[in-house]
């Protein structure tokens, strides 16, 4: 029973938005362009999110790197009619199944966060781009729903070449392409569930909080605030 | 009139158009995405090396079915040690731009779109024939353009173009990079780069440095600044914008634009009221800090009395627009900190300034931050021999080159070379290279350089990509991305150690392309004579194993290791032991291009030789004084009435080399606008307020020079009499992701091209601001 | 239905003399008919046109966006689903109460909510990205997602507004299969062998009470549970108890809008005036007056109680609602659906036809103004700072919007085309029973008095809003 789960440390963070582009080549992503940013509708698995307190010139303001949190109880999942996304109880990380989702946005809408993305159009990808596609992740088609799975067919890899040699998946076999290439090492990731986990161990710090923690949604996301602190 | 018949099969067949249209539609389109999943793909990984800013990150690309896939930072590459930014985990995109040159091409008259295609050879020839031709003409007629000459091909060219008689080697730098060249120069009287030992500062003060989101060098800056942040270093961040620098900082000062230097030396004056300027490191270091009496007798003010006279709180608070209290609080912390560092613009076409960088390094200079752990350093060398110095012996018979003597060499300007041809003074230029450089997009008078650049009989590009500056060219002989070649790169790592990249091609040629060195190498062989004496190698591929083979016998460094096996090598040479992963030239050459490349981990501090070769081997600080002179004019005051002052910005996104096309980064401009594809000004909500003017409007900003369109981003996080634009947008010529995408608040800005130059400190540009539709 | 005097039941082949104006529509047309034919025509093909290209395209063509995932389809579902509580649910409570009143009415706000609810249904279908896997809501429905509640309750109501549709038709079709001489064999068909027997009465009315008793908490849960599509997500505003009566009350209120409108239409186009009369619009403007009120109360409940909690997150779309980007909306709402209500239907000399059926339109566009500012202004302001959203329709989705109404009121015009539009049997039962019955009733629960002048004022009091008797 893994619990995986994701700690950015915002004093290392740096907004430079490698994560963004390193899923959105990992996961496929189809590019934008002037038409569909100018209505909202470019497909991003991260998002940056300027937070900003307080008035001029006071003025607070952190970024964050906000992808799907991966809750233990996802509101996503409740309120899909045809179980196109699912929660995975061994894993803890919430998939969506493309080729089952209707389209109906429901998920969109309920997810407290807005990570979910919507294809408004089929993917406008020109053809020279077709060979660069990561032959590990499907496509979309226009229509569906998608939204960052922590790379799981990473872990499904991983797993099978740990299967392979007869062992358990060790530590750090199994990252996302954003961690993976997190130039800072701002983005932590590993197993909550273990104790003694890199991971779990900044999870606990005094630094940690998770986004709009109220809602009970308990995300797997954590962010270590910028400061001095444990 | 309908009849009931017709009425209901018109009816009939509207439900079975409802009925059946999506489901024909929709399962079409799974097939199409059933036939592009690959089943078991043969995987391969190949290293390669980031070309798109000065960093030269270590790639690892993942090749599915011998087609590159994803890439990812190499992890022994000390530079970016597996991590990547944003430009470089999108950088495929380039690889695969629909719009790429597809081979060579020549300008034609009456040919569609104005060129045509062009055979590699006939190319060649022709501009060997013409080279030859003018070089024969006599001295000066050839020129290069070229990004900044870290890799061989930008060296060959400039090699060409000093056998060619000839000094015109521009590099095309920004403002920040050429203050600071600039500042070592007259500072230190030597060349080379600085680099700031971010990560082991424990007080960072950056004067509108842009550090996180504009400094073009992303790798060295943000790793640095990460670990100095982890180990509890404190960050005040000074900028009349935020940005994400600053929202990083546990302290932001706003001040106004285009006062950094007069900050910065408002800072060294509390300091040296207080007492905390570094005395030994002053007295034995500098020179022009302490008055002086010459020989004759007459007493000379030094920097210090100078800058009590002139730097007062008060007056820098005045200038700055910051109160006098924040001053003096920022001034104690800083004197106060053990390894206190600032740093200045890093980029910026707009607010760099020589005065200052040249503040700045006083201002680092007065806490003794200079060539010491936390300080400012002067990164290190490579023991590789320059191939486009002045002067330099033919090559010997293996092929080697002895390493020149580095020396000052003059340096020179886009805006100068276009002067130059404009004014038609001296030897006209015949022959122009543009190699790795858009200046037509990137200068604030691109459109003098466009004029410039049509008057030179022949202009040659090496652009694999449709770039404004491409456009005024002649013919196109376009060079292979670094991705599909041998490629190699020289620059130095956070700590200012000496890194040297080297890799084969990671993935086949998506275009019928050369790489340049190639091509330079081929064209002097057809030059012929003094020339190409000078180019003895047969092909790229050689000069490498040359390269290697100076490395090798250099007696210094190693090729890449994982990052624990490095602080082992270095803690063994500081011992005075070493042992190289190699124990041969074809050793060496192998692990070279197995690990990524070589690098000499060891930094010596207290190289005073190297830092300041002049005769006492000291800074000289007086340099701060001649730029400064007319810069303690109040500056100008923006308001919402009188008119906005312009604060332009670089997003380190957009600033990709050669440009290029590449939607991820498009889409994801700023952390902070919102939204890609535009360009935003960011105003402050009360601002905002009294313009009338809504978040997310869109807006025109108007200088006497001209003006742009921008969507309006309310921000508490920038100063109220400023607005800030971003560049990156606005090329005339690209490919689909990049032509006409945005505007250019360069345009803002005076065109003309002795106003391009640094060296004087601006007055900040009044704007008016006004939502359209 | 208590039978203590002797009632008698009208059979098929009763001469209808002046009720002929009620079969006259199905046997006779004119050129009137297939011009507005044609305009609906054109109106649905624009709409199926729409359609077409949305799903050749992609859900882009519409103005919706991140974050305003759901739009006007989303609008028109509640809107529509709304409408369609005028019919089943008013006559439902009306036959139950026995307001004789209703004889006239029950047949057009039957058919609305049959026709309209087809819509609402298609609404939600249109805002599918992928239509084509419609069915997978029936392979792999889950039952915990609201969605699922509501494909459950609203085939549910469906079925049932169609039967109880279909049962008081029956008297009816025989009357055309035995009076008429078209369509011969589809009317020998639904009449299923109808002579008006007593025994078939009896089975009829046990049928008719059955699923009178039944459909009235169909209708209740079919509302609540759109309102629960909402009201189950945690998104400021939507996540709120007072959702379903919310919206069953303004779905009733939109519904008899709707229905007023329909049967001012019908009586002008059928001249219908002598069945349709003011004392209906009369007695419907009143029950729309209490509905305005009730309507308010929800509204004034909802918006008090969320601004004087004032957390952060619901206040930024409380603001948006009252003083933001959707301001002009909800004004407009609050003008349409209360202000023009009172002014109007306040006052008894205002309260004609004409008045009614004002009113009634404002009442249309208030309440599908009222779905928007209940759809789009939560999902355009989310929780997090990622993206702000503004929505603005699309031609595809007006076009949309144009095509359902169009097609439904083309389904409509075709009803009364086939069907007399208003119960011919009901009608002459009245005539025939209707008085009887009153007095039989009050005779029922009169409480014996000695006064003999207290009689008159038991009458008045025992007689619900419009109780019988004085057509």
């Amino acid at each position: 029973m893994a619990r995986w789960g994701m700690v950015i440390d915002l004093n290392r963070c740096t907004a430079c938005q490698g994560c963004v582009t390193a899923c959105h080549e990992e996961n496929n992503v189809p590019p934008s362009n002037p038409k569909l940013g100018a209505q909202s509708r470019s497909i991003r698995w991260i998002n940056m999110m300027p937070v900003y307190e307080d008035e001029y010139p006071h003025t607070k303001m952190s970024v964050l790197p906000v992808m799907c949190q991966q809750c233990e109880h996802p509101p996503c999942i409740k309120v899909c009619p045809v179980g196109a996304t699912f929660f995975s109880e061994s894993e803890g990380i919430v998939g969506q199944v493309y080729s089952r989702c209707i389209g109906c946005r429901y998920c969109t809408n309920a997810c407290p966060y807005t990570v979910r993305q919507f294809n408004w159009f089929p993917p406008d990808v020109p053809e020279t781009y077709e060979q660069g596609i990561n032959p590990d992740v499907s496509v979309r088609y226009k229509g569906v729903v998608e939204k960052c799975t922590f790379c799981n067919h990473r872990l499904m890899k991983a797993r099978d070449a740990a299967a392979f040699e007869g062992r358990d998946l060790r530590p750090g076999e199994y990252v996302p392409a954003c961690v993976e290439t997190c130039p800072t090492d701002a983005m932590v990731f590993g197993d909550l569930a273990d104790p003694d986990s890199e991971v779990s161990k900044l999870s606990r710090s005094s630094r940690a909080s998770r986004l709009l923690e109220d809602l009970g949604t308990e995300p797997k996301v954590y962010y270590l605030r910028v400061g001095s602190g444990k | 009139m309908l009849n009931r018949r017709q009425f209901l099969l018109g009816l009939g067949s509207g439900a079975m158009l409802v009925g059946f249209g999506p489901v024909v539609g929709c399962s079409r389109d799974d097939e199409r995405i059933a036939s592009t999943l690959i089943l078991e793909p043969t995987e391969a990984w190949a290293n390669s090396i980031c070309q798109l800013c000065p960093s030269a990150c270590g790639l690892r690309v993942r090749l599915a079915n011998g087609h590159p896939v994803t890439v990812t930072g190499n992890p022994l590459h000390p530079v970016n040690r597996g991590g990547l930014c944003a430009r470089g985990a999108a950088s495929l995109q380039l690889y695969y731009d629909p719009d790429r040159l597809a081979g060579p091409i020549r300008k034609v008259a009456d040919a569609v779109g104005g060129w045509a295609p062009i055979g590699w050879d006939e190319g060649i020839a022709e501009v060997a024939v013409r080279l030859k031709r003018v070089i024969a003409g006599g001295p000066g007629r050839v020129a290069v353009i070229r990004g900044d000459g870290q890799d061989i091909s930008s060296q060959l060219l400039g090699r060409l173009v000093r056998s060619a008689g000839s000094d015109w080697i521009v590099d095309s730098q920004t403002p920040a990079d050429r203050a600071a060249d600039e500042t070592l120069r007259a500072m230190h009287g030597t060349e080379g780069r600085f680099v700031y030992d971010i990560a082991n500062a424990d007080f960072l003060l950056s004067i509108d440095s842009g550090l996180l989101e504009s400094a073009s060098a992303t790798m060295t800056l943000h790793r640095g600044f990460a670990d100095m942040r982890s180990s509890g270093g404190s960050f005040v961040h000074a900028g009349p914008r935020m940005g994400v620098t600053g929202s990083k900082a546990d302290e932001w000062v706003p001040i106004r634009p285009s006062t950094v230097g007069t900050l910065a030396l408002g800072i060294a004056h509390m300091l040296i009221k207080e007492g905390y300027e570094q005395t030994t490191f002053l007295s034995a270091k500098t020179k022009g800090y302490y008055d002086w009496t010459d020989q004759l007798g007459m007493h000379h003010d030094g920097v210090r009395s100078w800058l009590l006279r002139e730097f007062s709180p008060r007056r820098v608070a005045e200038v700055t627009g910051v109160s006098l209290e924040q001053i003096i609080r920022t001034a104690r912390e800083f004197g106060a900190a053990q390894r206190p560092l600032a740093i200045g613009p890093t980029e910026g076409p707009a607010s760099a300034g020589l005065f200052d960088a040249m503040a700045v390094h006083t201002l680092n200079a007065v806490v003794g931050s200079i060539d010491v752990p936390g300080g400012v350093l002067l990164a290190g060398s490579n023991p590789l021999p320059i191939l486009d110095g002045p002067v330099e012996p033919p090559p010997d018979a293996e092929g080697t080159v002895r390493a020149d003597r580095r020396t000052l060499v003059e340096r020179r300007t886009v805006e100068e070379l276009a002067t130059w041809v404009l004014e038609g003074r001296g030897p006209t230029i015949e022959v122009l290279f543009v190699h790795d450089a858009d200046p037509v997009f990137s200068s604030t008078a691109g459109d003098k350089v466009a004029e410039a650049l049509a008057k030179i009989p022949v202009v040659v590009s090496t652009s694999p990509v449709v770039t404004d500056t491409l456009q005024a060219a002649n013919l196109v002989l376009p060079g292979s991305l670094w991705i599909e070649r041998h490629c190699d790169a020289s620059v130095a790592d956070e700590h200012g150690r000496p890194v040297v990249s080297v890799s084969a091609a990671a993935a086949p040629r998506r275009a019928d392309t050369r790489n340049i060195a190639d091509v330079v190498i081929a064209l002097a062989g057809q030059i012929g004579g003094g020339v190409a004496e000078r180019f003895g190698w047969k092909s790229y591929d050689e000069l490498v194993s040359a390269q290697s083979n100076a490395l090798y016998s250099s007696g210094v460094g190693d090729t890449f290791a994982a990052a624990e096996r490095s602080e082992w090598t270095q803690l063994l040479e500081r011992s005075g032991w070493r042992s190289p992963a190699y124990d041969s030239v074809t050793r060496l050459e192998k692990q070279l291009h197995s690990t990524g490349g070589w690098w000499d981990s060891s930094h010596a501090h207290g190289e005073w030789r190297r830092l300041a070769p002049g005769g006492d081997h000291r800074i000289d600080l007086a340099a701060v004084r001649v730029p400064a002179r007319p810069t303690l004019s109040p500056a100008t005051a923006g308001s919402h009435d009188r008119g906005l002052l312009l604060y332009v910005t670089t997003e380190q996104t957009l600033s990709v080399r050669p440009g290029g096309s590449l939607p991820y980064l498009q889409d994801i401009a700023s952390p902070l606008a919102e939204m890609g594809w535009t360009n935003t000004a960011e105003l402050n909500p009360e601002t905002a307020h009294h313009l009338d003017i809504e978040h997310g409007g869109r807006v025109l900003v108007s200088s006497e020079h001209g003006e742009v369109e921008a969507r309006a981003v309310l921000s508490p996080a920038i100063r109220p009499d400023v607005v800030a634009l971003h560049t990156g947008g606005g090329r005339v010529y690209g490919g689909r992701y990049d032509a006409g995408v945005g505007s250019k608040p360069l345009e803002l800005l005076s065109g003309r091209l002795q106003d391009s130059g640094f060296a004087l400190p601006r007055d900040p540009t009044l704007v008016r601001v006004k939502q359209t539709a | 239905m208590s039978h203590s005097h002797n009632r008698r039941m009208p059979k098929p082949t009763d001469p209808l003399g002046p009720d002929w104006a009620l079969v006259r529509p199905t046997v006779e047309s004119d050129s009137r008919f297939w011009i507005v034919v044609a305009c609906l025509l054109a109106g649905v093909s624009l709409g199926v046109s729409a359609y077409v290209y949305q799903v050749r395209t992609g859900l882009g063509v519409t103005g919706m966006n991140r974050p305003v995932y759901w739009g006007m389809y989303i609008i028109n579902f509640v809107f529509f689903i709304g409408i369609s509580h005028a019919g089943t649910l008013i006559s439902a409570i009306l036959r139950l109460a026995g307001a004789e009143w209703r004889r006239a009415i029950t047949r057009s706000a039957e058919v609305i909510t049959v026709m309209v609810i087809v819509f609402g249904v298609g609404n939600v279908i249109f805002d599918l990205g992928r239509p084509d896997r419609l069915l997978y809501v029936l392979k792999h429905g889950r039952l915990q997602s609201p969605l699922l509640w509501d494909v459950c309750s609203i085939s549910v109501y469906l079925c049932c507004s169609t039967i109880y549709l279909y049962l008081p038709l029956i008297p009816d079709i025989a009357i055309l299969r035995d009076q008429t001489n078209k369509r011969k064999w589809l009317y020998r068909m639904l009449a299923l062998g109808w002579q008006g027997t007593e025994r078939q009465y009896e089975r009829l009315e046990k049928a008719m009470g059955f699923m009178m008793v039944l459909v009235i908490p169909v209708a209740v849960s079919v509302h609540t549970v759109v309102s629960f599509v909402f009201a189950m997500t945690v998104q400021p505003m939507w996540h709120a108890a007072i959702f379903g009566p919310y919206f069953v009350v303004g779905a009733i209120f939109s519904g008899i809008a709707a229905l007023i409108i329909a049967m001012a239409i019908i009586r002008w186009a059928y001249h219908l005036e002598g069945y349709l009369k003011n004392i209906h619009f009369d007695y419907l403007g009143q029950l729309l007056l209490v509905m305005t009120l009730l309507w308010f109360y929800f509204t004034f409940s909802e918006y008090l109680t969320t601004w004087y909690g004032g957390e952060p997150v619901q206040l930024t779309v409380w603001w948006a609602k009252i003083n933001g980007e959707y301001s002009g909306y909800f004004w407009t709402m609050v003008v349409c659906c209360f202000i023009v209500p009172m002014a109007i239907l306040s006052r008894s000399k205002t309260r004609t036809v004409a008045g009614t059926v004002v009113v009634s339109i404002f009442i249309t566009i208030g309440m599908w103004l009222e779905r928007f500012i209940i759809v789009i202004p939560t999902i355009a302001n989310p929780r997090l700072p990622i993206d702000r959203g503004l929505y603005h329709p699309t031609w595809v989705e007006w076009s949309m919007l144009v095509g359902c109404f169009s097609f439904f009121i083309l389904l409509y015009v075709l009803f009364t085309r086939f069907f007399p539009i208003v119960s011919i049997w009901e009608i002459q039962e009245g005539r025939m029973n209707a008085k009887q019955d009153m007095l039989d009733r009050i005779d029922a629960y009169k409480v014996e008095s000695p006064e003999p002048e207290a009689d008159s004022g038991a009458l008045a009091a025992a007689l619900p809003a419009g109780g019988g008797g004085r057509q």
